[in-house]
């Protein structure tokens, strides 16, 4: 369940917040994307790339633009209790790389990338590799 | 062959442009970074995340830094006629995304991302998967 796998800390963000201070935040937690919470709950995700498309490269001042408005609003979430293949189809379906997980509830408690998946993904066809390679030694 | 595979054409900038010009590159080309080219070669790499973190994340105008002083600079590069699996190895031993491709003159010719490696490996898996499905459906003599 991705309540155990969505294992990196969630860093939040506030709406009202400046850009410049989103992006202070992203760079102090070493983070590509913030999740925009009211009261727990997600009202956005903001990544570095919507900083450079939306505010840089629109010659915008960064100190002068707020997260509401250049986050993505009303993200699709991830159930806590959702597997890794359930998560996959979310990811196909909405075509964004990270994705806030939340509980039964509706609050924030992490948040899953593409990424994430894809090592996750990784690590167990790496164990399907290792058992057909025992499988072929035993064989011959 | 990376040269056959490179299918995105490669971006690139001056280390004379401002970080906002490169960002409008990078909007207006749909790309997340850009090489950094010097007479043809790769001097730097400049993604979106240098942008954000690096520029933006410590208050600096982006109008006024210049690509050359926040670009990553000397790239690890790949030569085009290295192959997938070459490529990927060389991205595990970096821990970078991505690799400009250059030619054996050093020149760049295009770059390749971690994620357009894992686009071919995991369709390469898929018809791998689609070979074991035919033979669970064929009939057992």
């Amino acid at each position: 369940m991705l309540k155990q796998l969505a294992i990196k800390p969630v860093i939040t963000a506030s709406a009202r917040m400046t850009i410049a201070d989103a992006a202070r935040a992203m760079k102090q937690k070493n983070v590509g994307a913030l999740i925009v919470v009211n009261a727990g709950r997600p009202l956005g995700v903001l990544t570095d790339r919507d900083i450079v498309v939306d505010v840089v490269a629109a010659g915008k001042d960064p100190d002068a633009v707020c997260v509401s408005e250049v986050m993505r609003k009303k993200p699709a979430t991830l159930r806590d209790d959702l597997g890794l293949m359930d998560a996959a189809r979310v990811f196909a379906k909405t075509g964004v790389r990270r994705l806030p997980v939340v509980d039964k509830t509706g609050r924030v408690t992490g948040i899953l990338s593409l990424d994430d998946l894809m090592m996750l993904l990784g690590n167990e066809m790496g164990f399907v590799a290792g058992a057909l390679a025992a499988g072929l030694r035993k064989a011959s | 062959m990376l040269w056959k595979l490179c299918s995105r054409p490669v971006v690139t900038v001056s280390p004379d442009a401002t970080v906002e010009e490169a960002a409008r590159d990078m909007r207006t080309k749909n790309v997340g970074a850009v090489v950094v080219v010097r007479d043809g070669r790769p001097a730097g790499i400049l993604t979106d995340r240098d942008v954000a973190i690096g520029v933006v994340g410590r208050a600096r105008n982006p109008a006024l830094v210049t690509v050359g002083e926040v670009m990553r600079k000397n790239p690890t590069v790949i030569q085009e006629h290295a192959g997938i699996l070459d490529a990927a190895r060389l991205l595990g031993k970096k821990g970078v995304r991505r690799l400009p491709v250059v030619n054996t003159r050093s020149e760049l010719t295009g770059i390749i991302s971690l994620d357009d490696i894992l686009v071919l490996l995991t369709s390469e898996m898929g018809h791998i998967a689609s070979a074991l499905s035919q033979e669970l459906r064929r009939p057992k003599p």
